[in-house]
């Protein structure tokens, strides 16, 4: 897939990707790598102008089916507070369902479900505005599971939250995956996050550097300096520890892994 | 710059008629320095940073300020208030209001841009709409530091910004910091704050809870917790490491120390 904003100045550069279902795939990357571009092609919210895009067997380039797309594509942005459609909680969740031609009742039903799902039960007749950051988010996310999507697009969705919000929504989004088996492509600077993916793909300049589970990916620095971004704590404790000849061996990319790494 | 808040109160209606304490009695003084202001959403520090400001005015208490260069705030998300055609215009508009001459304002503009690792050559020209959401934070903040205050507020100013225009913001603030200037930054990265924070002071409910050196308080990550703050990344692998049974010695705050004070422990071992 390549996409340009401009004539010349393209911000996708032959992207090929493959997201399995129930897949956790990270997208990481520098600001302006293409990140959010890819992810809002996974919505049909650019017209596809070179290259193929299907997400759930529904070909982005039939004109037709850009509705049946976007109720198997949900998506959840960066602030809260941009995504909402009616100040009550209740009538917010249920717009996508009703918007995609459920029934009253069916639409109110799902609403309920999804509520319940992101942990925010009986919040139905609560205004938008008075919740927090972290509540917003999943009120965002709820608006998104109540259509059940075969796939969950999340850009940059914990990057305007505190970490008590942060890491409800990623709680939330991590049980509604087992749940549904909903894959999720989760853009993100949070290499924390990234390292608990099934699979981490590297955006630079537009095209996919490198695509591969987290221990791999995550410990490369050379590779990940290349594309502005550097490693996940635990690796840069371990190349320190390595230098100082505490350590040797493959980094660990996550906190447990420095700890099951260094007391074993 | 020195500032200093003396028995600071402000409540607003809430939405259901209610009063909602934004700031209660707070009292601070600063002079010099970077200072970290931490504190959960809700907690009264985007309300603290507009009160110094003098953008909002308190119930009592005041605030008062001795020294040059006036007061810059960085409001958070702040290219959403992007109004001019072009990068260039947009830094040295309030330096061609307070009265600078074009010359000398363009070539400020051109040191504030640097300072956030971008140059005012790439991209003076450009419309400031154009650019990606980073370059846009680094312009955005530029156009403040621009007006070299004597006193720095910063609200979330890391929030969302990849790895290097994160570094290039946290190094400007500790520019601004050592060019004399008083600094006061509103974040929940503790990581950041660790890297550029001298002092810390932690809101909650709008009262100040905790207030001393940054350091200290951001490598306790029972405390911080017990605030219901995230520590420093690396206070919290260092309780997970204790936890286990490792002997990490001292107070890491970055990945460097951490791996210090482990192969330290290990050495005596």
């Amino acid at each position: 897939m390549t996409h340009a904003y401009a004539p010349g100045r393209p911000t996708l550069r032959g992207v090929s990707l493959d997201v399995a279902p129930g897949e956790f795939v990270a997208v990481v990357g520098e600001n302006g790598s293409g990140k959010t571009t890819l992810a809002r092609h996974l919505n049909a919210l650019l017209p596809l102008q070179s290259g193929e895009l299907a997400v759930a067997g529904i070909d982005a380039g039939d004109p037709t089916r850009v509705w049946e797309l976007r109720r198997a594509c949900g998506m959840v942005f960066q602030t809260p507070e941009n995504q909402f459609v009616s100040t009550l909680v209740g009538e917010d969740v249920a717009f996508g369902p009703r918007n995609f031609g459920a029934g009253e009742k069916d639409a109110r039903l799902a609403a309920v479900r999804a509520l319940a799902d992101v942990g925010l039960a009986g919040f139905e007749r609560r205004d938008v505005h008075t919740l927090s950051g972290g509540q917003q988010q999943r009120v965002a996310l709820a608006g998104v599971l109540a259509s059940d999507p075969d796939v969950l697009v999340l850009d940059e969705a914990t990057s305007m939250i505190d970490p008590q919000g942060r890491d409800e929504l990623v709680r939330a989004v991590l049980r509604a995956r087992s749940e549904r088996s909903t894959a999720l492509v989760w853009v993100t600077h949070d290499m924390e996050l990234a390292a608990r993916a099934d699979r981490v793909v590297v955006m630079r300049a537009g095209a996919v550097a490198a695509a591969g589970v987290p221990a791999e990916v995550l410990s490369d620095r050379a590779l990940l300096e290349s594309a502005g971004l550097e490693p996940p704590l635990a690796t840069r404790v371990w190349e320190g520890l390595v230098r100082r000849g505490a350590a040797c061996g493959p980094a660990p990319v996550t906190v447990e892994g420095l700890v099951s790494a260094l007391c074993d | 710059m020195r500032l200093t808040v003396e028995h600071m109160s402000l409540s607003y209606e809430g939405p259901a008629g209610e009063r909602v304490t934004a700031l209660a009695d707070v009292s601070l003084a600063l002079s010099g320095g970077v200072c970290g202001l931490m504190g959960r959403t809700g907690s009264g520090k985007t309300t603290l940073l507009e009160v110094m400001a003098g953008a909002t005015r308190p119930d009592s208490g005041r605030v008062r300020m001795e020294g040059a260069g006036g007061v810059g705030l960085v409001f958070q998300m702040p290219e959403r208030q992007f109004f001019e055609r072009t990068v260039e215009r947009e830094i040295t508009f309030g330096l061609l209001a307070r009265g600078v001459a074009a010359d000398e304002a363009h070539e400020r503009a051109a040191r504030a841009l640097a300072l956030m690792g971008l140059t005012l050559d790439e991209l003076g020209a450009r419309s400031p709409f154009s650019l990606s959401g980073g370059q846009q934070r680094r312009v955005a903040i530029a156009s403040v530091l621009a007006l070299r205050p004597g006193l720095l507020l910063l609200d979330e100013p890391t929030a969302g910004l990849d790895p290097r225009a994160r570094r290039a913001c946290l190094d400007a603030v500790r520019a601004a910091a050592e060019d004399g200037a008083t600094v006061v930054v509103a974040s929940h990265d503790a990581n950041a704050l660790a890297e550029v924070a001298d002092r810390l002071v932690v809101l909650e409910d709008g009262g100040v809870t905790l207030d001393g050196p940054a350091r200290d308080l951001l490598a306790d990550a029972p405390l911080m917790r017990d605030h219901g703050l995230e520590p420093a990344c690396a206070a919290r692998a260092a309780l997970a490491l204790r936890r286990a049974g490792l002997a990490v010695a001292g107070a890491p705050l970055t990945a460097e120390e951490l791996a210090d004070a482990i192969a330290r422990g290990r050495g005596s071992a």
